[in-house]
C-alpha cells in the first residue's frame, strides 16, 4: 500500500449554517483512481472544492484534510495558491464554459506553468505545447493561438485537462469530467485520464454519478448520500457485491428498464410521422468581405417514419444532426428540401399562421433536456402547464381548463395543488414531470423528447422512464426519443435510428441494433457506452484471485 | 479581422448615407421658407424670389440633395441664414471647445469609473463596496448644473484656482484653455462616471461568476490576479457600449453646462440656431453629430472585436 496523497478524516462542512458534509472519511493513494459517487446534492463537488479550498463564502469546515502531511483546512491562502495548479489540479464538468473565451489555448495552458515555475514565455509555451500533445492536441493540428470557440467540447475538455496536468500534479480532481460529453468522447477522455494516472503516478479523484463509468475506471470508491458516506472500499468489490442497500439502489436504477406493456405491441402499418429526403443546410462561415464558405449540411437526405404509438430512438454523437432534425420535425425550422408530413398534414410546407399548423402543433409536443431552462420562473405551474392550450381551436372555459391541467398533472404523478406553485419550488425530477404534463395537456399523438433524462440522477431517471412507458401505454403516445445514452434508448424505445454526420446510417429493432451493430458509427457508439455489469465482469477477471470477499479493503497492489 | 473591419466600415457608409437622406428631407418638410426668414418680415416678394433662385431652392429636390451632399463632402455645409458666414466656420469655432471638453470629460469619467468598478467588484459586499455604490447613486441623482455651481463656488469663487467661466481660446496656449475646461469637464464627468462605475461593477461581478474564473483559480492564481487577467477583458463589452453612448452625449448634449460656464460650445450653437430657425446650421450640426456617433460606434465595434475574438469572424 502506497502512502496516501489525500487523507480526509471526519470532515464536516456547513455553508451558511446548512450542513453539507457530515463526518466524511476518504483516502486517496498515488497512482490510483478513487471514485466519489453520489446523486446531485450529495456533496461530491463540495468535497472537491473543500480540497481545493475554493468554497463559497460562508463555508465552515471542521475535521482534517491532509494533502501529504499538510492540513489544507488550516493552510493559508498563499500556500493554497502555491499548491493549486501545481500539486493539485482540477478538471470541471462543463468544458464549453471552463476556458476563458478571450485567451488562446496556448496562453491558458502556459499561464499556470509560468505562474508556478517563473519560467519565461517561450519556455512555458514549449511546455504547454508538449502537454497539449500529450492530451491529443498536437500543435501541428491545433496551434497554440487557437481560441476555445474554435474547438469542440471534447477538445476543450482536453485543454482543461492539459491545464490541470501541465505541472504533473500529485493529485487530480475531476468533477464529472465527461458528463457533458457524448459516449464516444467520454470514452476518449476517460482513456486519457487513465493514461495520465498510469504515466505520472498521480492520484485521481473521479467524481461521477455514473456507475458504469466508475466501474470501468476506479480502484477505490466512496459513495456519498446527503453528505454522509454510505459505503467505501475496493471499487469492483463494492459494485459487484452491492451489499449496501443504497449501492444496490443506485446500481438497479442505472440499469432500470420500465415495466411496459406497449413494448411487445406490433407496430401499426400507417405512419403518424413521415419524413422524406430531408436536407438542412446552414450557411458556411464568412471567409471574406462578401464570401462565405461552403454551406454546412446538418441533415443529409434523411427519410423515416414513426407509426402511431411507437417509440423510436434517435441516437448519435453530439453534432451529428439529431437536434436539427428534431427542430425540423417540430416545424421550428424550415428544411432546405424534403418533406415532413405529420398525421396527413405536410408541416414542412405550412407557414406559422396556417390554422392547420396550430392543429399539427397541438398533436405534436416536445420535452427538452433542461426542465428549469424551459420554464418561465415567474409563472405559476398552472400557467406553464396550460401554455399549449392556446393551440386549441375553441377557447376552453375556466373549469375545462382546470380539468385538463388537473388531468395532466395526475397523469405525471403530481398533486393538483402544484398548480398554484412556482417552478423553483420543485426538484429537477418534479420539474421534468411538469414539462411532460405540459407536453401531454393537448392530448398529442407524438412527443419529441430531446435528451429528457440526461440531466437527471439515476434514481429520478428511472422514475421518469417509467412515466414515459406508462404514458405510452395509457395514452398511446408515440415518441421520437433523442439520446446519446444507449441504456436509455434500450429502456424506452421499440426501434432506434443511428445518426452520423447528418445521415441515418442504421435502423432497426432496438435490441438488434444495440446488440449487433452493423455500421461503424453504431459500433463506435455501442463500444463506448459504459455498462456497469460488463465493466465489473471485465475488471473482476483482471483482478481475480487477488481480491476475495473477505478482504474487501485490501487492494491489488501494483 | 480585416474583413470584419471592412464589413463594419461598409455599414458605417450606408448608415451615413441613410442618415443624410433623413436629415435633408426632415428639414425639407419643416414649415417656413428659409429665404423669407433670412430677409425678414418686410421683404418684398421679388426679393424673396431672387434669393430663392440664388440659394437654388427652386431646383428639384433630388438635385438639391445631391449638391448638398457633394458640398458636404468638400467640407461646405452652406451659409448660415442669420450670420451669413459659412456653417463650417461656425461649427469649427465651436468644435475646438466641445471636442476637447467631451474628450476630457470622457477621460475623467473612465479614469474614475473603471478603478471604482474594479475595486467594488473585488470587495463585493464589504462596507467599502456599499459606500462606493451609495456614492454612485448620489452621482447619478445630483443634477449636474447644481454640481457645476458648487464647483464654481468652491474652486473659482472661494479658492480662485480656475476661472468661473468663459473660454479664452487656444491662441493663448494650452494651459489657459485647459483651465477653463476643467470644471465643466468634472461637472459632466461625475454622473457619467457614476453610471459607468455601476456598469463596470456589475459586468465584472457577472464575469467573476463564470466557470473559467474557477479554472483560473484552480491554476493557483490569486483572486486579484484572476480579476485583472481573466475577468477584466471579458467584462469590457458592456463598458465599451456605455462609453460609446456617453461620448455622443458629451459632444452636444451639454447645453446646460455650457451655459453655466459661458462656454461657446456646439450645444449653444445648435440651441440658438433652432431658436432662430437657422436650419442650415442645424443641418450642419446634426450631420456632424450623426457622423460622430456612427464613427464612434464603428470604433466601439472594433474594440469589441479586440476584446472578444469570437466576434472577429462575424
Amino acid at each position: 500500500m502506497t502512502a496516501p496523497i489525500l487523507t480526509i478524516e471526519k470532515l464536516d462542512l456547513a455553508i451558511g449554517g446548512a450542513p453539507i458534509l457530515r463526518s466524511v472519511d476518504m483516502v486517496v493513494e498515488a497512482g490510483k483512481v478513487h471514485a466519489l459517487v453520489g446523486e446531485s446534492g450529495s456533496g461530491k463537488s463540495m468535497t472537491a472544492l473543500t480540497t481545493m479550498q475554493l468554497l463559497p463564502h460562508g463555508a465552515n469546515t471542521t475535521g482534517t484534510l491532509r494533502f501529504g502531511d499538510e492540513d489544507l483546512l488550516t493552510a493559508s491562502e498563499e500556500r493554497m495558491c502555491a499548491l493549486r495548479g501545481d500539486d493539485i489540479g482540477m478538471v470541471f464538468q462543463e468544458p464549453m464554459t471552463a476556458l476563458n473565451p478571450v485567451k488562446t489555448i496556448g496562453e491558458q495552458v502556459a499561464e499556470g506553468i509560468r505562474w508556478h515555475t517563473g519560467t519565461n514565455r517561450p519556455d512555458a509555451e514549449q511546455r504547454a505545447a508538449i502537454m497539449l500533445k500529450r492530451v491529443g492536441l498536437p500543435t501541428t493540428r491545433f496551434p497554440l493561438d487557437r481560441y476555445p470557440h474554435e474547438l469542440s467540447g471534447g477538445q476543450r475538455q482536453r485543454v482543461v485537462i492539459a491545464i490541470a496536468c501541465a505541472l504533473r500534479p500529485k493529485l487530480l480532481i475531476a468533477d464529472e469530467p465527461t458528463t457533458a460529453l457524448d459516449v464516444v468522447l467520454q470514452a476518449q477522455i476517460l482513456d486519457l485520464l487513465r493514461e495520465l494516472v498510469a504515466e505520472d503516478g498521480m492520484g485521481l479523484v473521479l467524481i461521477s454519478h455514473d456507475l458504469g463509468v466508475v466501474a470501468g475506471m476506479a480502484d477505490d470508491i466512496t459513495i456519498l448520500r446527503h453528505g454522509v458516506v454510505q459505503e467505501a472500499g475496493h471499487a469492483v468489490d463494492v459494485l459487484r457485491r452491492q451489499t449496501h442497500p443504497y449501492t444496490r439502489q443506485l446500481a438497479e436504477a442505472s440499469a432500470h428498464v420500465p415495466q411496459w406493456d406497449g413494448r411487445a405491441k406490433p407496430p401499426e402499418i400507417t405512419a403518424l410521422l413521415d419524413v422524406q429526403n430531408l436536407v438542412k443546410d446552414y450557411p458556411g462561415p464568412r471567409t471574406g468581405l462578401f464570401s462565405r464558405g461552403a454551406p454546412f449540411r446538418a441533415v443529409d437526405d434523411v427519410s423515416f417514419s414513426v407509426p402511431p404509438g411507437r417509440s423510436v430512438g434517435l441516437v448519435g454523437q453530439s453534432g451529428c444532426g439529431k437536434s436539427t432534425l428534431a427542430r425540423i420535425v417540430l416545424a421550428l425550422d424550415k428544411p432546405t428540401s424534403g418533406i415532413v408530413s405529420f398525421d396527413g398534414m405536410e408541416t414542412s410546407r405550412l407557414d406559422d399562421h396556417d390554422p392547420t399548423m396550430a392543429l399539427a402543433r397541438r398533436e405534436m409536443q416536445v420535452v427538452f433536456q433542461d426542465p428549469y431552462g424551459s420554464f418561465n420562473p415567474r409563472q405559476t405551474v398552472e400557467r406553464l402547464v396550460a401554455e399549449p392550450l392556446h393551440l386549441e381551436e375553441a377557447p376552453l372555459s375556466k373549469s375545462e381548463r382546470r380539468e385538463r391541467i388537473a388531468f395532466a398533472l395526475d397523469e405525471v404523478g403530481m398533486p393538483a395543488d402544484a398548480m398554484r406553485r412556482y417552478p423553483h419550488e420543485f426538484s429537477g425530477g418534479q420539474r421534468q414531470r411538469l414539462a411532460i404534463a405540459r407536453a401531454i395537456i393537448t392530448r398529442p399523438k407524438l412527443v419529441v423528447c430531446d435528451e429528457p433524462v440526461s440531466a437527471l440522477d439515476v434514481s429520478i431517471r428511472a422514475q421518469i422512464l417509467d412515466l414515459f412507458a406508462k404514458l405510452n401505454d395509457e395514452l398511446g403516445l408515440a415518441y421520437l426519443f433523442i439520446t446519446h445514452d444507449l441504456t436509455v434508448a434500450r429502456a424506452i424505445t421499440h426501434e432506434v435510428m443511428v445518426m452520423d454526420h447528418g445521415r441515418i446510417v442504421e435502423r432497426g429493432a432496438t435490441a438488434d441494433v444495440l446488440d449487433n451493430p452493423q455500421t461503424e458509427a453504431a459500433q463506435r457508439l455501442v463500444a463506448a457506452a459504459p455498462d456497469l455489469n460488463r465493466a465489473i465482469e471485465r475488471r473482476a477477471k483482471d483482478t481475480s484471485g487477488i481480491s476475495s470477499p473477505f478482504e474487501a479493503r485490501k487492494h491489488p497492489s501494483s | 479581422m480585416l474583413a470584419y473591419a471592412a464589413r463594419r466600415l461598409l455599414i458605417v457608409l450606408v448608415t451615413l448615407l441613410v442618415a443624410s437622406v433623413i436629415v435633408f428631407f426632415v428639414l425639407e418638410i419643416v414649415p417656413g421658407d428659409p429665404a423669407r426668414l433670412m430677409l425678414g418680415l418686410n421683404a418684398t416678394e421679388d426679393a424673396v424670389r431672387a434669393l430663392r433662385e440664388q440659394m437654388g431652392l427652386n431646383e428639384p429636390v433630388l438635385t438639391r440633395y445631391i449638391s448638398w451632399l457633394v458640398g458636404m463632402a468638400r467640407g461646405d455645409f452652406g451659409e448660415s441664414l442669420t450670420y451669413s458666414v459659412p456653417v463650417t466656420e461656425l461649427i469649427a469655432d465651436r468644435v475646438v471647445v466641445s471636442l476637447p471638453l467631451a474628450l476630457l470629460a470622457l477621460g475623467l469619467s473612465t479614469a474614475i469609473a473603471i478603478p471604482v468598478g474594479i475595486f467594488t467588484a473585488a470587495r463585493r459586499g464589504t462596507r467599502a463596496d456599499t459606500a462606493a455604490m451609495a456614492g454612485t447613486q448620489l452621482g447619478i441623482a445630483i443634477p449636474n448644473f447644481w454640481f457645476a455651481l458648487l464647483l464654481v463656488y468652491v474652486f473659482a469663487v472661494t479658492l480662485q484656482w480656475v476661472p468661473a467661466g468663459g473660454f479664452p481660446g487656444w491662441d493663448e496656449g494650452l494651459w489657459p484653455g485647459l483651465r477653463a475646461l476643467i470644471l465643466p469637464a468634472i461637472a459632466l464627468a461625475l454622473p457619467q462616471a457614476a453610471i459607468l462605475a455601476r456598469v463596470a461593477r456589475s459586468a465584472l461581478l457577472e464575469t467573476l461568476a463564470e466557470d473559467y474564473i474557477r479554472t483560473a483559480r484552480a491554476k493557483g492564481l490569486p483572486a486579484n490576479i484572476v480579476l485583472w487577467r481573466h475577468a477584466l477583458r471579458n467584462a469590457m463589452i458592456p463598458v465599451l457600449t456605455i462609453l460609446g453612448l456617453q461620448f455622443a452625449f458629451l459632444l452636444a448634449g451639454t447645453i446646460i453646462i455650457e451655459n453655466v460656464f459661458f462656454l461657446p460650445g456646439l450645444g449653444q450653437l445648435v440651441f440658438q440656431a433652432i431658436n432662430q430657425r437657422d436650419l442650415i446650421v442645424v443641418e450642419g450640426v446634426v450631420v456632424l453629430l450623426v457622423g460622430t456617433v456612427v464613427i464612434v460606434n464603428f470604433l466601439v465595434d472594433l474594440a469589441y472585436a479586440w476584446a472578444d475574438p469570437r466576434l472577429r469572424r462575424r
